[in-house]
C-alpha cells in the first residue's frame, strides 16, 4: 500500500493519512464518534447538516458556494453512518489535488479550515444556532426517516431490529426515529451541540498527495480551538449470544398495497465470533449471501427460484448478519426453511472446495478494490480505526487468504438465527 | 501504440487504429486495482435512416436499444453471465447516438476483455429469442412511459423538433418494435458494428500494447464506411411546438425550459461549442449562481432545479428546470436572468469562479473510469480530443459566453415541458 500514518494531532483527534499520487482529487473527512443511543441519535444527524447551511465567515448556502467555487469547485457534504453500536457523523470534503492547480492557491488548507469552521464557528444568534438552518433541516431529516419507510425491504429491515434487538442500543437506525427527531429544538440542539463537540473524539482522514508535515499543520491549526472536555475515547459495541436453546422468533406483518413479500433475518454470530476472526467472518458472509456464487444466490434464486433476491450483509462490530429477500407470500415457508437450511449448511461446512474458494476470492476482490475509491477508503478506516480495529486491507488480504473449511466451521458452532421477519400484502 | 501526455492533467494516453478502422484508446492509471473496458459503437435512437452501401435505409424505432439487448446472447450462452461469474461487473447503455459495452474487473481482466470483444463482434439472434426479447422491451417500454421524468424531457424534445429523430423515445414503442425480426438485427450489426465505426477504450494499470494485440487478434471483420446519416432537415432555432403538459402521479410540479443549439460538424469547434454551452448553464443556473439562489430562496423551485447543455449527434439544446412550486413564476425570472446578462454582462470575479469550478469537476471526472471512457468515445466519434476539456475551458472568453446566453437563452426559441400533478 501507499505510504500510511496514523497519529493523536490533539487531545481526542485522530488523524489517518494515506499518501497517494492515483487521485487528480484530494480528500478529507472529519467526523466526531458517538455511542449510539435512541435519544441522541436523531440529533447527531442533523447537526452536520445545520452546520453545514452557515459559518460566522459564511453565514449562508450563497456565500459557502461562491467560496467552494473559487477553490475549484471543492465539495463539503454531510456524513451520518452507523458502525456497530456507535454514530459516526461530520463532513467529507473532495478537492483538486494541488499538483493540477496553479501554484499557491493553498487549496487544502483553506478547505481544512472550513471544515474546521462548521464544526467551531457556527452561524448563531445569541450563542444559539440559527433557528432558520435548525428547522428546515429538521424537517429534511423527517422527511428522509420517513422516505426510508417507502423502502419496503428498508422498512422490514427496520422491522426486524425493533424486534429483535429490543433492549439493545443496536435497535436504532442510522438516523434516528421519528418521534425523537419532532422533540429537536434550537435550545436543545445548540445545547446537545456544544456537549457532543466536547465530549467526543474526532476522526479525521486524508487520502492524497500532500506530505504529511503539510496535512498535520493545517489540520492542527485548524481545529486547535476544539473544546475538549471529558471525551469519551472507549466506545464499545456489544456481541450478543443467543441463549441455548432458544427457538427462532418469528413475526410476520401485513400492510396494504406490498406485491412482493419482504423477508428479513437476523443472524449472530456469538461468541466465538471476536476481532480475530474478521477474515472468517466475511468468508462466511461470501459463502452463504455475501456473493454472486453465494448459497444463497445459487440455491435459492437459481436452482430453486424462491425468490427475485437473496442475499446477506455482516457488521463487523455487532457480529450481525442481516439477511435480505423478496418472496411471494405463498412461499414464505418454503423460502424461510430453505434460507436457515443454507445457513446450516454452511456452519455444518457443508461446502464444495471450489465454494470456498470463490468466497475468498470474491472477498479479496473486494478489499483490493478499497484503494481505488477515496470515499471507500474513508469508510474503511474511519470505521474500523474509530472502534480499535487496526488492519490495512493488505492485512485484511493476507487474513482472508488463510481462511479454512475449520475456521469457518468453529465460527459456525456459535451462530445463529435470531429472528425472522416477514411482511407481505393485505388479503383484500 | 502512440503516447500522449497531457501534463496539465497529468494523463497518459495510448491510441492506435487497426488497418480495419477500430480505435483503440488505453488511458493508462497506474496504482489501481481495478480496470476498466468500454467497447462502444457510434449508433443510438437517432440512427434510423443511413446510406450504407449506396443505398438509403430505414430501420424501425428502438432497433438500436433491441439490439443491445440481444448482443449478450451467444452460442454458448449468455455473456453477461460468462463476465460476471468470472469476477466482472458488466453491463450496457443504449443513449440517442452512442451504444456502449463495459465491465469493471480487477481479476482476470484478459480473460474478460476477450470475452467483451467476442461477444460484441459476434452476431447471434433467432426467432424465439427475438420474440422473448419483445415481451420483455414491451414491459420496459411500460415502465418507461409511466415515468414522469422521461415524459418530461421527451415532451420538451418533441416541442423543439418537428422531424428530428431525437424526438422519439430510445426504446421505441410497442408496435414499432413488433417490426424487429432476426434479419433487421443481424443487418444493423453489420452496418454498425463493423470496426470502421466502433472505438475500444480501456483504463487501467494495463499494458497498451496487449490491448491493441488482443483486439487486433479478434476484430478482423473489414471496416466499411457509413457515408450518411439523416436526422431530418435544419429546423432553424425556433422550435415547432411553444409548450407541452401532462397530468402525471407527482408531488410538486416537474419543468424543463429550453432550446436548441446548432452544433458544427465535428473537430475541436464541437468540444468548443460543447463546453461554451455547459459553462452558459452553470453561469446561468448552477448551484451558486443569483438566479439559483433567487428561485430556491424565493420557493418558487425545490433544491435540485439546474441547468444542462446537452449535444446529441448534430444537434444540441440548452435546458433549465426540475421540481417547482411555480412554474410560471420561475419561467419569467430565467428569462429576465437571460435579459440582465445580455445587457449588462456577467460579473468576472463571477465568471472566474465558476471557470474555476468547472476545471476542478472536470478533474474530478478523470478519477471516473466509466466518464474518462464516455468522453473519449465520444470525442472519437465526434474527431475531438476529449481529453483537452480542461484547456479549452481556460479558453473561453466570458464575451463568448455572454453572446452564446444572448443567442440562445430567449423566448422565442425557447419551448415549456410541464408535468403537473394529478389532483392538482
Amino acid at each position: 500500500m501507499s505510504v500510511f500514518f496514523r497519529e493523536e494531532i490533539l487531545q481526542g483527534v485522530n488523524l489517518t493519512y494515506i499518501n497517494t499520487e492515483k487521485f487528480k482529487t484530494g480528500y478529507l473527512s472529519a467526523c466526531l464518534v458517538a455511542p449510539l443511543r435512541e435519544d441522541t441519535a436523531g440529533k447527531n444527524a442533523v447537526l452536520p447538516s445545520v452546520l453545514r447551511r452557515g459559518t460566522s465567515t459564511y453565514p449562508d448556502m450563497d456565500s459557502i458556494s461562491a467560496f467552494l467555487d473559487s477553490l475549484y469547485g471543492a465539495t463539503i457534504d454531510p456524513v451520518v453512518r452507523k458502525v456497530g453500536e456507535t454514530q459516526v457523523f461530520g463532513f467529507q470534503a473532495e478537492f483538486a489535488d494541488d499538483r493540477y492547480v496553479p501554484a499557491g492557491e493553498g487549496i487544502f488548507e483553506k478547505v481544512s479550515s472550513l471544515v474546521a469552521e462548521m464544526f467551531l464557528y457556527p452561524h448563531t444568534f445569541h450563542g444559539r444556532l440559527n433557528e432558520e438552518y435548525v428547522k428546515s433541516e429538521k424537517q429534511n431529516l423527517i422527511d428522509e426517516i420517513r422516505a426510508s419507510l417507502n423502502n419496503k425491504q428498508l422498512y422490514a429491515n427496520q422491522r426486524l431490529l425493533a424486534n429483535a434487538c429490543a433492549g439493545e442500543a443496536y435497535r436504532t437506525g442510522r438516523l434516528g426515529s421519528e418521534s425523537e427527531a419532532a422533540k429537536i429544538s434550537v435550545a436543545t440542539l445548540t445545547h446537545h451541540y456544544h456537549d457532543i463537540l466536547s465530549s467526543s473524539k474526532m476522526e479525521i482522514f486524508y487520502c492524497g498527495s500532500l506530505e504529511y508535515e503539510r496535512v498535520k499543520d493545517a489540520l492542527v491549526s485548524s481545529f486547535s480551538a476544539m473544546p475538549r472536555g471529558n471525551v469519551i475515547k472507549d466506545i464499545t459495541t456489544e456481541i450478543t449470544d443467543i441463549p441455548e436453546g432458544r427457538e427462532i422468533k418469528i413475526i410476520k406483518e401485513e400492510m396494504e398495497n406490498i406485491s412482493q413479500g419482504k423477508f428479513s433475518m437476523a443472524v449472530r454470530l456469538g461468541k466465538n465470533y471476536q476481532h480475530m476472526s474478521l477474515g472468517v467472518l466475511l468468508v462466511f458472509n461470501a459463502l452463504y449471501g455475501g456473493s454472486v456464487s453465494s448459497k444463497l444466490f445459487s440455491n435459492v434464486r437459481e436452482r430453486l427460484s424462491l425468490c427475485y433476491y437473496a442475499s446477506s450483509s455482516v457488521d463487523f462490530l455487532k457480529g450481525f448478519m442481516l439477511v435480505g429477500s423478496g418472496i411471494d407470500k405463498g412461499k414464505f415457508q418454503i423460502a424461510k426453511d430453505e434460507i436457515i437450511r443454507q445457513l446450516e449448511d454452511v456452519k455444518a461446512g457443508n461446502f464444495t472446495d471450489e465454494e470456498l474458494k470463490d468466497a475468498i476470492s470474491a472477498v479479496v476482490t473486494d478489499l483490493k478494490r478499497i484503494m481505488d475509491y477515496q470515499s471507500a477508503a474513508d469508510v474503511y478506516f474511519t470505521d474500523r480505526f474509530s472502534n480499535g480495529i487496526y488492519f490495512t486491507p493488505e492485512e485484511m488480504i493476507s487474513l482472508v487468504e488463510k481462511v479454512t473449511r475449520e475456521d469457518i466451521v468453529k465460527l459456525g458452532k456459535s451462530v445463529k438465527a435470531d429472528t425472522v421477519y416477514f411482511l407481505s400484502g393485505k388479503e383484500l | 501504440m502512440k503516447k500522449v501526455d497531457y501534463a496539465g492533467i497529468g494523463e497518459s494516453v495510448y491510441f492506435d487504429k487497426l488497418d480495419n478502422g477500430l480505435g483503440i484508446f488505453v488511458v493508462k492509471k497506474e496504482g489501481f486495482a481495478k480496470k476498466y473496458a468500454y467497447f462502444a459503437t457510434n449508433y443510438g435512437g437517432v440512427d434510423r435512416r443511413f446510406k450504407f452501401g449506396g443505398q438509403w435505409i430505414d430501420t424501425p424505432m428502438g432497433v438500436a436499444h433491441f439490439l443491445e439487448h440481444k448482443m449478450f446472447d451467444m452460442p454458448e450462452g449468455n455473456a453477461l453471465n460468462t463476465l460476471a461469474s468470472n469476477g466482472a461487473s458488466p453491463n450496457a447503455y443504449t443513449s440517442l447516438d452512442i451504444t456502449a459495452y463495459h465491465f469493471e474487473s480487477v481479476d482476470n481482466f484478459w480473460e474478460n476483455l476477450e470475452t467483451l470483444l467476442k461477444f460484441v463482434s459476434t452476431p447471434y439472434f433467432t426467432k424465439e429469442s427475438v420474440m422473448k426479447e419483445q415481451g420483455i422491451i414491451g414491459q420496459e417500454i411500460g415502465m418507461v412511459n409511466d415515468n414522469p421524468g422521461t415524459e418530461l424531457y421527451y415532451g420538451l424534445l418533441r416541442c423543439l423538433y418537428k422531424d428530428h429523430p431525437i424526438r422519439e423515445n430510445i426504446v421505441g414503442t410497442v408496435e414499432s418494435i413488433a417490426q424487429i425480426t432476426e434479419e433487421t438485427l443481424y443487418a444493423c450489426h453489420k452496418m454498425f458494428y463493423n470496426p470502421k465505426n466502433m472505438v475500444l477504450c480501456v483504463v487501467g494499470d494495463v499494458d497498451p500494447d496487449m490491448v491493441y494485440d488482443m483486439a487486433k487478434r479478434i476484430i478482423t471483420q473489414p471496416g466499411e464506411e457509413i457515408t450518411d446519416r439523416d436526422y431530418g432537415r435544419d429546423e432553424g432555432l425556433g422550435p415547432y411546438e411553444k409548450r407541452f403538459r401532462r397530468k402525471m402521479q407527482v408531488a410538486s410540479p416537474l419543468f424543463f425550459l429550453g432550446g436548441k443549439v446548432k452544433m458544427p460538424k465535428g473537430g475541436e469547434d464541437y468540444l468548443k461549442t460543447l463546453i461554451k454551452g455547459q459553462i452558459a448553464a452553470q453561469v446561468m443556473a448552477g448551484a451558486s449562481s443569483p438566479l439559483y439562489n433567487n428561485l430556491y430562496s424565493k420557493g418558487l423551485v425545490m433544491s435540485d432545479f439546474s441547468g444542462e447543455f446537452e449535444a446529441v449527434a448534430d444537434t444540441a439544446y440548452i435546458v433549465f428546470g426540475g421540481e417547482a412550486r411555480d412554474v410560471s413564476g420561475a419561467v419569467e425570472m430565467i428569462y429576465a436572468e437571460a435579459e440582465k446578462i445580455a445587457e449588462r454582462g456577467i460579473d468576472k470575479d463571477y465568471y472566474d469562479r465558476i471557470i474555476k469550478s468547472m476545471i476542478g469537476a472536470e478533474l474530478r471526472g478523470l478519477n471516473r473510469f466509466d466518464d474518462i471512457c464516455y468522453n473519449v468515445a465520444r470525442g472519437y466519434f465526434r474527431d475531438y480530443d476529449a481529453m483537452r476539456a480542461s484547456d479549452i475551458i481556460r479558453t473561453i472568453s466570458r464575451e463568448e459566453v455572454e453572446s452564446f446566453i444572448k443567442d440562445h437563452v430567449n423566448e422565442n426559441y425557447f419551448a415549456l415541458s410541464v408535468i403537473e400533478p394529478q389532483n392538482g
